[in-house]
């Protein structure tokens, strides 16, 4: 099978890789990159660990095929805080319990920014929606959805 | 063993055609990939080239034409569910589109990939069968359109040829003389692939209905209206009585068109039961 060449933004940098046109965007971040703060849980679509963002939309990474990025710009786990500094979401999930075994919360953590980037201060429904597709199977949820809350409330993660 | 196969991404209509007209049966196409990721991945995609459409502006858009609605096949269940012009003229297909999967099902999946998927429990299928949708198919000799039940064989099998795509997908926009319901029974809400799902637009003149669509999706063998409860349902003023017997000539009729099947004893109350609903909350009775 013939490598193909693609370019594309992750995480704010430009980057090129030549990848076999067949593997996901889930292989390429983990094992082309080394970005393994993206979970692998299912595979299949199911279970949300691998959601990134794809110019700026949660998809997961698992059911992406990588030829797709080329051209256009992912944001990981590693991406959305600054050295040393983590993101108001994050803060928030440490604050308000919402981390346990920790599998599911990289996925959370990028559902929960997307919605928060398009509405700053969302209702509780809306944050139930934003993170339907995500599994947790230690917190029961409540946790996550209150962190969110409080991230959303002021955008400063009220801690 | 994931699959292998050499990758195309066409920029335009007329080069993806010539690209399934010089392949034709060696090629598959790829839009959003929700569903071919997983046969990706099992190793059973058997074609030598790839074909990905998604960076084909023209395919992508939601266009009014006159009194029609124009509906790219790139367009994703997510834009579906958001957009005002669906919103407002064909709410139904919106609702459907809104409860496919989870929202990042929703950001790849596309309405094309559900059509030409072709499973029996894809949302989006009842909703457009309802409104009478109309597909087109297009190949580098001309194109066809049918309305989308002419389209079906059977459970994931279509009419569609090696060299055709998918490229619109038309219906009349509806006024606000016309009541709608989407809803659909799963196992859980987000993720669940629906077992049984049930669209129904209903036209009033006053108080009664003037012309009823019903269409289930799961339950028949190819998508299709269920033509007897709507004829019952004609003319009628909706009342708990009328809603009651619709909904018990419905799941005869699904039985009927079905044939008797291991699944069909559990889904006859169930299809009952849902159309009931469905008729309650269209025409806004019993609720
Ligand atoms: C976890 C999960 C949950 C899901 N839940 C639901 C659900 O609740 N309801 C539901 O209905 N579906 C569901 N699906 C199925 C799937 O997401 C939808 O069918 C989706 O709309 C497919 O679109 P796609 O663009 O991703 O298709 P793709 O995977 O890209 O393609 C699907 C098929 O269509 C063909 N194709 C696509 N576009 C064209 C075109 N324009 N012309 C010709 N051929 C074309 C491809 O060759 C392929 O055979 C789910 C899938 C997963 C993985
Ligand atoms: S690993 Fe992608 S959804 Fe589970
Ligand atoms: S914290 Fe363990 S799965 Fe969510």
């Amino acid at each position: 099978m013939k490598n193909i060449k693609i370019s594309f933004v992750i995480n704010g940098k430009k980057e090129e890789r030549e990848i076999p046109p067949n593997i996901s965007l889930l292989k390429l971040l983990r094992d082309h990159l080394g970005l393994t703060g993206t979970k692998n849980g299912c595979e299949a679509g199911e279970c949300g660990a691998c959601t990134v963002l794809l110019d700026g939309r949660p998809v997961y990474a698992c059911l992406v095929l990588a030829p797709k990025v080329d051209g256009k710009e992912i944001i990981t786990i590693e991406g959305i805080g600054e050295e040393g500094k983590l993101h108001a979401v994050q803060k928030a999930f440490l604050a308000h319990g919402a981390v346990q075994c920790g599998f599911c919360t990289p996925g959370m953590i990028l559902a929960a920014k997307a919605l928060l980037d398009e509405r700053p201060n969302p209702s509780r429904k809306e944050i139930e929606d934003a993170i339907s597709g995500n599994l947790c199977r230690c917190t029961g949820y409540l946790q996550i959805v209150k962190a969110i809350e409080a991230s959303g409330k002021g955008g400063k993660g009220e801690v | 063993m994931r699959s292998e196969f050499a990758y195309a991404s066409p920029s335009s209509l007329g080069e993806a055609l010539e690209i399934l007209k010089d392949f034709g049966e060696r090629t598959c196409v790829i839009a959003g990939g929700t569903d071919l990721m997983i046969a990706i991945r099992e190793g059973e995609l058997r074609a030598e080239l790839l074909v990905d459409i998604s960076r084909i502006p023209e395919l992508r858009l939601i266009r009014e034409e006159g009194n029609q609605i124009c509906i790219g096949p790139l367009v994703t269940h997510g834009e579906l569910a958001s957009s005002g012009l669906i919103k407002k003229g064909a709410s139904v297909l919106g609702r459907a589109a809104n409860s496919v999967g989870s929202p990042q099902i929703r950001n790849m999946g596309t309405i094309g990939g559900n059509i030409i998927n072709a499973s029996p429990a894809a949302d989006t299928i009842p909703a457009l069968v309802v409104l009478e949708a109309q597909v087109t198919l297009k190949k580098r000799e001309g194109e066809r359109s049918l309305p989308i039940t002419d389209f079906y064989l059977g459970p994931y099998k279509t009419i569609i040829g090696a060299q055709e795509l998918l490229t619109k997908i038309t219906f009349a926009k509806l006024d606000d003389t016309w009541k709608s319901s989407f809803i659909k029974l799963a196992r859980r809400k987000a993720l669940a692939i629906s077992r049984i799902n049930i669209a129904v637009l209903a036209k009033m003149d006053e108080m009664r209905a003037k012309e009823v669509r019903v269409s289930i999706g799961s339950s028949t063998p190819t998508p299709c209206r269920m033509e007897k409860a709507e004829a019952v349902l004609r003319g009628a003023v909706p009342s708990a009585a009328v809603i009651e017997e619709a909904s018990r000539i419905v799941a005869e009729e699904m039985v009927a068109r079905s044939g008797v099947r291991p699944s069909t004893e559990y889904k006859r109350p169930a299809v009952q039961g849902l159309v009931k609903k469905a008729l309650q909350e269209a025409f806004n009775i019993g609720l």
